[in-house]
């Protein structure tokens, strides 16, 4: 029987995915949900930069397949955003409780 | 009256501007953050002017050495070091292709090259080229002669 918090935390997550998901896609061609974000970033080459944004996606990591490093994660087009946006994943960072931070590039 | 600096600054922007352009935003001294649209941009800014030989007397113009920075930015998604190594090809090209600026200066050196990389959404470069320029300025003045 798993500890008591361990199994709060597992509820949690299914909560946060359930209720917070903003983004299907395909990871690796198999078909995951999770939270999409692509705020503005400042890329600081040069004197003043060039803007740029930070696009990851939080999933469970239950769904995060082995050696995800280079993978294709690909943002359909049934989200809040209006046609496919393709990324190469560059960074996996799990949190230990179950989640998930995927580091995505511009494919 | 234009000070011989910022007649250099034109002259190498208006050769960066000549067709085919080497970027679609050719930019003098820009301050600002360059826009996530734009896959490339050079922006031309001085960096300092010195004299190289005093005016031999009163009425005779003087020359001097100008250093200036081209900074060449590109994003794409390829090796970092191969993003920016198109434009900084044809910028460097453009402008050694005449070291005079159209007569405006004496002579045009590349003296140094430096690279800046970050990664986001996409790669991010940034190769900024010292360039050294012999000039003239008016007799008694820091004016374009």
């Amino acid at each position: 029987m798993p500890a008591a918090f361990a199994a709060l935390e597992t509820r949690l997550n299914r909560a946060v995915f359930a209720r917070l998901s903003n983004a299907d896609a395909t990871l690796d061609s198999e078909p995951v949900t999770g939270i999409y974000n692509n705020g503005y970033a400042l890329a600081s080459v040069g004197p003043f930069g060039m803007a740029s944004s930070a696009p990851d996606y939080t999933l469970p990591s239950a769904s995060v397949p082995a050696n995800v490093i280079g993978k294709l994660l690909i943002i359909g087009e049934d989200t809040d955003t209006t046609s496919e946006i393709r990324h190469t994943v560059v960074a996996s960072e799990p949190d230990g409780t179950g989640l998930t931070r995927l580091v995505l590039e511009r494919a | 009256m234009t000070t011989a600096v910022a007649t250099v600054i034109g002259a190498i922007v208006s050769a960066l501007k000549t067709a085919p352009y080497v970027s679609d935003h050719v930019l003098r001294s820009s301050l600002r953050t360059l826009p996530a649209e734009w896959p490339t941009a050079v922006v031309v800014r001085p960096m300092g002017t010195e004299v190289d030989q005093f005016a031999a007397g009163q009425n005779t113009f003087g020359i001097w050495v100008t250093s200036v920075a081209v900074e060449c930015h590109a994003r794409g998604s390829t090796t970092p070091d191969l993003v920016i190594d198109t434009l900084l090809q044809a910028t460097a090209n453009r402008l050694l292709a005449d070291r005079s600026l159209g007569g405006t200066v004496g002579g045009l050196d590349i003296v140094a090259i430096h690279y800046d990389f970050d990664a986001a959404a996409d790669i991010t470069a940034c190769a900024t080229i010292t360039l050294t320029i012999r000039h003239a300025t008016a007799a008694n003045s820091i004016a374009a002669p």
